[in-house]
């Protein structure tokens, strides 16, 4: 496995490179997270971009006995904070949520690379049928009705067999990964 | 309700299933590379001490200059500290040069990365429309080469803005020692040293942190976090490479296509209609596509918005109407047998003091494609030129979209503390991400309907390059939200900004039909004509919905041709119709259109152009009739609605008489035909192909009189450099 990218102890020795790889490391992950926390997946890459720039800025704050990714995670939170003010929306999910949902990014080490890794393994355990619609409906990126269309049965079943399969991957993340370094 | 722990494991494996397998991953990593770019080189810039502390600095580098001259008089002159010194004082061109070429790369990621996301839209579209028997075709077509090669292009040329960037940087750095150094006091011979002191209170620790970037490193970024990129910006960046950095060539710009209004004969289409049109965008557009010395697409060219560009001394209206109509005859300096009519129509002036109270929201593009400095930055300086003539009658507002929308200034009354927050708000803005247009715009129209004033100006004004590539993209749904709003008397300013990329179809289609009014601003000169000379008529709609229909007298008339107003022709049955849509006229507007005539008798266009019909007789041609008067050329007639109506008014004006010389027509007569002139040969009309580009000048040239602002001189010195350029 490869090893993660080193964050360095001190501000000054954060180089430019250094975050780039660090920002590689994350970005998908905490856009996930994002778009979990803010439902819109367009809005999800406006935050994590603002993260990123804010967490640049303020990178001689950040703690190094602190895990990064979670400091990512809080910037992520106030950032989409911000911009519900901004535009007057109301915060959907409550401090309670948010804090159940750490609970399970540490279990599912969710804010790894690797998860990604261990969803592809869940997923080529998934019988072909729930297989196929996890992917027109996610890597295609077609609506239900579209999907559906694509796989030539109705809206109703393709939305049954994505419940399927994402319970079945659900409980699949939910076995302990192996450890990683 | 609160989730609870399976609804929250559903949610967060949701969103890992929607990241897992995104195509566009490298893009939005370069995006976000690109953002932090930008902080840098914004940190860069604002770094700089403050204000007081920058004062102290000024004195103490006047105090050391004061020293090293007086210490620098007592040695013979070092050629190597003179030449120090000489560098630190002259302008540093190849950081401009540097500067100009980051900006141009800037434009071009823009732009591949919207070619990219097109490409992605296509995808989506072949997956909708086909079905699943084609399924290998299409897995194929997503995979093809355009693809590839588009992605590979982009994450090329963002890698090589990165490096420039750095260039940049690390120029500035060396640049900023070697102007310290010039200030110190130099001893005569030995390296020199700048103060450690002066050389703390200038430094930029962001600068520092990416110092120890050496071209070495650089190289060295290219073949680790790059590895997986392409390699064709690979190795040193040295400077700008002339291949790569290739200047956004006109093409790229969005024009529609114009098809110019035909001979006809009054015999068989006795009338022409069209929508009159204020704008004077695409001569604004012209002048900065010859000063630049670019190649003009012929569909930049609308000839009646070259004309409406000058001011013309039309008699206003008298009492309350709305218009006064002007029109003469005179002899066709591009074809003596042939007479031109001029048509001015004047529109109702209304002082500064009289005018209405104005809801104005600004609506501005802060996205990526607008960092240059002909963009956001012009943005900002026109929109501050409008601020100082707003009093505290009048409310504004900004929005700003980029990747989404925001408000950024809510309602605001323009009393000084308004300004100020007005102005305050408009210098934090910056540029940054995609380009939401559509969902700014109906953020802009719901705050303008929420702000309505009765009785007001509630406008819309939007500013930007017309890049819309999210959201609302096509110019018939835009057009059609536009019209919409317009129906609720929310008119829209659109004002351009920017090369390379400017997307003039865009903006003439929504600004057209009585949506509201489309400058380009390509300098703040242009600005000042819209926002300080204009307001009033730039703000304030006197009439919408403003047709003009003329009846020609085939008695007189063998032909005739409108001049310009291609894309603004309406059909003959639309002039009564008030449901159909047209032009509106600001407070003090002129329009001017030029009709060409062959007068009866004489032989026509397109005579003798078309074979006997093998299969059936010729229709015969019709003849003129016998009766009606026969001194009258033309009837023309103009409709017009009052900005809140939607009855419109009609308006009828005889032409008669003699044609005037055109060497006795009057200075406005003689002036516009030579703008008319210069428009149909930038537009490559055959008919005046014999004229030259002097000819042109000539007649412009004598009719310089009423020029405070020189408008009309510098049409002469265009033409001169158009001549320059045909050499």
């Amino acid at each position: 496995m490869k090893a993660a990218v080193q964050i360095p102890p001190q501000k000054s020795i954060m180089t430019r490179e250094t975050f780039s790889g660090l920002v590689r490391e994350n970005q998908a992950t905490l856009t996930a997270y994002a778009r979990m926390i803010t439902g819109d997946g367009v809005k999800a890459g406006e935050v994590v971009q603002d993260a990123f720039v804010t967490a640049w800025q303020n990178i001689g704050k950040f703690d190094v006995t602190r895990d990064f990714s979670s400091w990512l995670r809080g910037i992520v939170r106030n950032k989409w904070r911000e911009d519900c003010r901004r535009s007057n929306r109301m915060i959907t999910m409550d401090e309670e949520t948010l804090e159940a949902t750490e609970g399970v990014i540490v279990e599912w080490q969710a804010d790894r690379p690797e998860v990604f890794d261990r969803l592809a393994h869940c997923r080529s355990q998934l019988p072909i049928i729930l297989a196929k619609s996890i992917a027109v409906f996610y890597d295609d990126q077609l609506s239900t009705e579209e999907a559906a269309v694509r796989l030539d049965i109705n809206g109703a079943t393709l939305r049954k067999r994505l419940e399927r399969a994402r319970e079945a991957l659900r409980q699949c993340l939910q076995m302990k990964p192996t450890a990683t370094t | 309700m609160k989730p609870n722990q399976e609804q929250i494991e559903e949610q967060l494996l949701d969103a890992l299933l929607h990241e897992q397998n995104r195509s566009d991953r490298e893009q939005t990593l370069a995006e976000i590379e690109a953002a932090l770019d930008r902080e840098i080189n914004s940190i860069h810039v604002h770094a700089r001490p403050k204000w007081p502390k920058r004062l102290g600095l000024i004195a103490a580098s006047i105090a050391l200059g004061g020293l090293t001259v007086l210490w620098m008089n007592r040695f013979p002159k070092d050629k190597h500290s003179l030449t120090m010194h000489e560098h630190a004082k002259s302008p540093q061109p190849q950081i401009i040069d540097l500067n100009k070429a980051i900006r141009d790369q800037e434009n071009k990621v823009e732009e591949q990365r919207q070619q990219l996301a097109a490409l992605v839209r296509t995808k989506n579209v072949i997956y909708n429309n086909e079905n699943q028997n084609n399924e290998d075709t299409i897995k194929r077509s997503l995979d093809a080469q355009d693809y590839g090669d588009a992605k590979k292009d982009f994450i090329a040329d963002v890698e090589l803005l990165h490096r420039m960037k750095l260039k940049l940087a690390n120029e500035t750095k060396a640049n900023d020692t070697v102007a310290l150094a010039s200030n110190a006091p130099m001893p005569p011979a030995g390296p020199e040293k700048p103060s450690e002191h002066v050389r703390s209170e200038n430094a930029l620790p962001q600068i520092t942190q990416i110092e120890p970037r050496t071209e070495g490193k650089l190289d060295q970024f290219s073949r680790s976090d790059g590895a997986r990129l392409s390699g064709a910006a690979g190795g040193v960046w040295s400077k700008p490479d002339a291949t790569r950095m290739r200047q956004l060539p006109v093409d790229e710009e969005r024009y529609s296509a114009l098809i110019d209004p035909s001979w006809q004969r009054p015999i068989e289409n006795p009338l022409s209609t069209f929508s009159i049109d204020v704008d004077t965008a695409s001569y604004a557009n012209i002048r900065r596509l010859i000063q630049e010395g670019r190649t003009i697409p012929t569909d930049a060219v609308r000839i009646e918005e070259c004309i409406n560009a000058f001011n013309y001394q039309y008699e206003p209206p008298a009492g309350d109407k709305a218009f006064a109509v002007h029109t003469k005859l005179a002899t066709c300096p591009w074809n003596p047998n042939n007479l031109l009519v001029k048509i001015g129509i004047k529109g109702r002036e209304i002082t500064r003091e009289k005018r209405p109270a104005s809801n104005l929201v600004f609506l501005i593009d802060v996205s990526g494609s607008m960092q240059s400095s002909n963009k956001l930055p012009l943005v900002k300086e026109s929109l501050k030129l409008l601020l100082h003539q707003l009093d505290e009658r009048d409310s504004v507002s900004y929005v700003v979209y980029a990747g989404s929308e925001g408000v950024v200034l809510p309602p605001t009354k323009m009393t000084e503390s308004g300004r100020v927050k007005a102005l305050e708000a408009l210098d934090s803005l910056e540029a940054g991400g995609s380009t939401n247009g559509g969902a700014g715009i109906n953020r802009a129209y719901q705050l303008a309907l929420e702000n309505f004033i009765d009785g007001g100006v509630n406008r819309v004004i939007l500013a930007s390059d017309g890049d819309f590539n999210v959201g609302v993209t096509g110019n018939d749904a835009l057009v059609k939200l536009v019209k919409e709003r317009a129906a609720k008397n929310i008119y829209l300013s659109a004002l351009a900004f920017g090369t390379g990329n400017l997307n003039d179809s865009m903006f003439e289609a929504i600004s057209n039909d009585g949506n509201g009014n489309y400058f380009y601003i390509d300098s703040i000169r242009e600005s000042r004509k819209v926002f300080l000379e204009n307001l009033t008529g730039s703000l304030i709609t006197i009439a919408k919905d403003v047709k003009i229909q003329v009846e020609f007298n085939p008695q007189k008339v063998g032909s005739y041709r409108l001049i310009g107003y291609a894309n603004r022709v309406l059909k003959d049955e639309d002039f009564n119709n008030d449901k159909v849509d047209a032009g509106d006229i600001g407070a003090g507007h002129t329009v001017t259109a030029f009709y060409e005539i062959v007068p009866a008798g004489l032989p026509q266009p397109n005579e003798g152009g078309v074979d006997t019909l093998k299969y059936q007789e010729s229709a015969p041609k019709a003849q003129a009739p016998a009766a009606g008067p026969s001194d009258e050329w033309l009837t023309l007639k103009l409709r017009h609605k009052h900005p809140e109506g939607d009855i419109s008014a009609l308006q009828e004006t005889v032409v008669k008489g003699q044609a005037t010389p055109i060497q006795e027509s009057g200075s406005d007569f003689q002036f516009a035909t030579a703008v008319a002139m210069f428009g149909m040969k930038l537009r490559g009309m055959s008919d005046v192909s014999a004229i030259s580009w002097d000819d042109v000048r000539q007649l412009a040239q004598s009719n310089l009189k009423d020029d405070p602002n020189r408008a009309r001189a510098e049409f002469v010195e265009l033409i001169d450099e158009l001549e320059k350029q045909s050499r």
